[in-house]
């Protein structure tokens, strides 16, 4: 059992290291996505990084989220 | 025993580990892990289809997810080999940060998921309380 705890332990270790990568990735939920000014957007998203809960943020975003919207 | 800064994490990686980084039981320890490992693969699967269908690429990667999902459903395995033909696809793109990104962890993660990986140092001890430290 030790042996196996330790054989997971250390994969667990292990891929945190390789998925480091993935720490520039913005990972969340668009909610909504309004058309604010020209070339912008007010989205709202559930951003989804860390071990908390998920939180909601809002906040202006520059043509990035038509697809989403759509 | 994880010693990262998990907040930094995607969501869907962080949580699990710091389960994992909160369980004593050993044999919470071995579930955890497991499913850590698990989620691992399905994170990186999910991220690579998000990124083909939202550049229109790697439709026989698509293909493949969807072909498994209307069979017997995604074990471990068939997410492996989907990130893999994955990898493939976004290794073409190389000026797309968030194809760099995930084909990058991917590539390194694959070798631990699929349990070919064996660490080159020490395995870490595991402590009294069932805890494995490194």
């Amino acid at each position: 059992m030790t042996k196996a705890v330790a054989e997971i332990a250390a994969r667990v270790v292990a891929i945190l290291e390789a998925v480091e990568p993935l720490q520039r990735v913005n990972v969340g939920v668009i909610r909504s996505c309004e058309p604010a000014s020209l070339g912008s957007h007010i989205v709202d998203v559930d951003v989804a990084t860390g071990y908390a809960e998920l939180f909601r943020r809002s906040g202006y975003r520059r043509a990035a989220c038509r697809k989403s919207a759509e | 025993m994880i010693g990262r800064r998990l907040e930094r994490y995607p969501y869907l990686l962080a949580y699990p580990a710091r389960l994992l980084d909160l369980a004593r039981d050993p044999n919470e320890l071995l579930e955890r892990g497991g499913q850590f490992v698990e989620l691992s693969a399905v994170t990186l699967g999910v991220l690579a289809l998000g990124w083909c269908t939202s550049r229109g690429l790697g439709a026989s990667v698509v293909a493949e997810w969807e072909t498994a999902v209307d069979g017997k459903g995604m074990a471990l395995g068939k997410w492996t080999s989907m990130l893999r033909s994955a990898s493939w696809v976004m290794a073409e793109q190389p000026t797309d940060p968030l194809a760099r990104n995930i084909r990058l962890a991917a590539d390194g993660a694959l070798p631990r998921l699929e349990g070919s990986y064996r660490p080159a140092t020490a395995m870490p001890t595991v402590g009294n309380r069932g805890r494995a430290v490194t």
